[in-house]
Parts: structure tokens; sequence; C-alpha cells
């Protein structure tokens, strides 16, 4: 089995001790750090990510996996940084105000990582202050928004709002998610995407920015 | 209003794997740490009132002088004289250990321990419930389980605390979020047949479902009138 191959396999299997290990190794074989991101640790994910989709494996296995993904993603990171490996888009993501619920959103994100996208995780009782500002700082490509609350999720057509009079909309593709949220909801308030799921949310973000 | 403190909270470490769905070889090491350092942060802590049913409206039902507005719940009153309010929290130091867990996988497997030991209180108020007051079958709604009886509606379930509310350890914020989070509120009432608020909520893979949707309860209910 060639390095990458192997790489992946053992995200897949979701040991974070010999990821590591691997990664040098394949280091050491003169692979490319981009290589070992793409063909290795993110194809590990993907992987893992069609199994979650389909229902063989559930939450917990995809996060012993992600953070396998992680280890490895830590010994490449100043080398991405240093050939200008550019992440595959950048993702302003958070909690709105009002809500503490950051669980799945948390999931989100690392997936996203998992997935080779740049995660700015703004936390929860995000205001929509906050969001615009990094939204605008971070030239961001997504914005992802969650809220668990009927009562919060409102709160969700203000930052679209917002971000419509400051301009922004047209710059940035926003897409929802949370339990009491649905599709519909989502075309009402005038976001690009809802995503029910966490894997759901990476085709997402990876549908958008391929349009 | 009554307050029990002492219930037993013993996690089994067995139910937990299968729960989450971890498979027991790799992960019963984890699951016991978990488990130890969980079992030392969760206070739990379970109010509840006994409070009488008076006025039915079309689709609303007056609890100890409050209107709630609900036809599931108006409807499941039907026969009903005495239901339990109730304010069940396992404290704040469990979600902070969680929020400042850094470790995704951590800080997913202490929330859904929390969530367990919030069961295991429910479960332990309707044992109660049954014995106390000699009740054979009991079953709960909650507001913003179902549309019907948004969350909107923990404020008049609140309000039946009256100035004991602040003996609950539970807080309700400007959006109804219970605060702490590791909280849970209800009506517990008596019933004849079994009633879970999932059975009318179609939302799929949702992984706190408790019984299957069914189409043709909600017709019962004349919810599929809207």
């Amino acid at each position: 089995m060639e390095i990458l191959e192997e790489i992946a396999a053992e995200i897949e299997k979701g040991d974070p001790a010999s990821v590591p290990a691997l990664t040098e190794k394949a280091l050491s074989q003169d692979i490319s750090a981009q290589d070992i991101l793409n063909k290795g640790l993110v194809a590990g994910m993907d992987t893992i990510s069609e199994r979650f989709k389909k229902g063989e494996i559930f939450i917990p296995e995809v996060l012993i996996a992600a953070k396998a993904m992680k280890a490895g993603m830590e010994i490449i990171k100043p080398l991405l940084a240093e050939s200008k490996v550019e992440a595959k888009g950048k993702v302003v993501i958070g909690t709105v105000k009002g809500d503490l619920h950051d669980i799945g959103k948390n999931i989100v994100a690392m997936l996203l990582e998992g997935s080779g996208y740049e995660v700015i995780d703004l936390g929860n009782d995000v205001p929509k202050e906050k969001f615009l500002e990094q939204v605008e700082k971070e030239r961001a490509n997504v914005l992802g928004m969650s809220a668990l609350l009927t009562t919060t999720m409102t709160y969700m057509r203000e930052v679209i709002e917002s971000l419509e009079k400051a301009g922004l909309k047209q710059k940035v593709k926003v897409i929802i998610g949370g339990a009491p949220l649905t599709y519909s909801f989502a075309e009402q308030i005038k976001a690009d995407g809802y995503a029910p799921d966490a894997a759901s949310a990476v085709d997402l973000v990876k549908d958008l920015l391929n349009q | 209003m009554r307050i029990i403190k002492n219930v037993p909270m013993k996690l089994n470490p067995d139910k937990v794997i299968k729960e989450l769905r971890l498979n027991k070889e790799k992960s019963l090491t984890t699951v016991l740490e978990l488990l130890e350092t969980a079992e030392s942060l969760i206070q739990p802590k379970v109010s509840y009132e006994v409070a009488y049913v008076a006025k039915k409206g079309k689709d609303t039902v007056k609890i100890n002088g409050v209107t709630f507005s609900s036809r599931v719940l108006r409807v499941n009153l039907e026969k009903t004289k005495k239901v339990f309010p109730y304010i069940i929290t396992i404290g704040k130091s469990l979600e902070s250990e969680a929020s400042a867990s850094k470790d995704l996988l951590r800080q997913f497997y202490l929330e859904n321990i929390g969530d367990m030991a919030l069961g295991i209180c429910e479960k332990y108020l309707e044992k109660h419930l049954k014995k106390q007051h000699g009740l054979e079958k009991l079953a709960s709604m909650s507001p913003g389980s179902l549309e019907d009886w948004p969350v909107t509606e923990q404020k008049p379930l609140f309000s039946l605390f009256g100035e004991n509310l602040r003996l609950t350890g539970v807080k309700l914020n400007e959006h109804m979020l219970m605060i702490p989070r590791k909280s849970v509120s209800g009506l517990y009432f008596p019933t004849e047949e079994t009633f879970f608020s999932c059975q009318l909520c179609s939302r799929e893979n949702c992984p706190a479902r408790k019984a299957p949707y069914d189409e043709e309860l909600k017709k019962k209910y004349g919810l599929d009138e809207e």
C-alpha cells in the first residue's frame, strides 16, 4: 500500500497515534504537504464522511477519525503555510445570539477543516455585528449559522438582512443548520442553503463554492 | 414545591457505550474515565409542583390559573385533573467541563452523558410520582417539543412555580433557553395510553426520538387540519 493510501486508511481506522508518524514518513519520501493533505488526510476524511452519510458509522467514529486527521494536519500545517497552499475556501461559522448550543456547530467546523477548508469559529451567542465584521475582515466565502431554538433561529434573518444592507450578501454564501430549521425556512430568510446534518453541511459548502 | 436531590446517579458504562454506538473493546477505558469525571460533576435537582387543570378551551387549557395554548396538551388533559409541572437540572459543572474541553470528542461524550443523566432524573421523577400519587401510567410533554406547543410556552410553565422558581436552580433567558443548559422541563400527566410527542413529529434522523412518527395519531389530534 502506498504511503498516502496508508494515511487515508489509518484515518478511516481512527488511529491518531499512527497518522503523525506516517505523515512524517511521507514527507521524508519527498511527497509534498499538499499531496499529503489532499490524497491522504482529506481522502481519509472523505471516505468517513460518505460512510456517515450512508448511516454506516456514527458521530463518535467521525470525531475519532477527525482527531487522527488533525494529528497529521499539525505536522504539515507550517509547510502548507510556507508553500502558500491555500485552503479550499474560508468559512466563518457561529451559533447565533441568544443560543448557547454549540456541539453541532463544532462538529460541522471540524468536518469542514477535515475537508480542507479554513474555518473561523466565532463560538456561540454571536451577534450580527460580529458575523458581519468577520465575514468582511476574513473575506469569507461562506457564512455558517447554527441555532437550536425556534426563538433564536429568527435571528438568522436579521444577520442576512444586515449582510444585504452592508453589501456583503452577494460576496458570501450563507448556510444554516440546527434542529428546528428546514429548507423552507432557509428559503424564507434568503439563505443560500440548509444542511440537515454535519456531513451534508460539508457537501453544501462544496456545491456552493463550485457553482 | 417538592425538591429531590438524591437521585441515584450511577451511569452504566455498557448502556453509555450502546447509546453512543461505540466499540466496547476500543472505548471502555475512555468511557469509564469519562463516567468518573461526569459523576463527580453531576448535581441532580428535580423540582416539581402538583397543579390542577381547570378550564379547557378549544385549543387551550388552564392549569392553576395559567393558560397554556396547545391542542395536543388540551386533548391529552381531557380526562385529567391533576398534573405535575417539573424542572430538572444537573447543574452547571458538567456543561462547563464539556465547553472548556478543546477535545471535541470528549465534549461530545460529556454532552451526551449529561443528557443521559437528565433522562435518569426524568425516569426517577416518573417513578416517584407514580408511587406518591398511586398512578399507574404517566406521560409527559415539554414546551418546544412540538410546533403545537412552542418553546415560548416555557414562560407560563415556569410561572407555575411562582416564588419557588429560584429554588429550582434554573432560569430562562430572553430566548426561553434554560440556564444551566443541561436542564429539562415539562408536565407529567396521568394517562391511559402511552404518549410521546415524537409520535406527532415527522423529523427524520432525530437522535432523541423515543417513538416512531404516527401520521394517523396526528389526524386524531386534528393537527392535519392546519
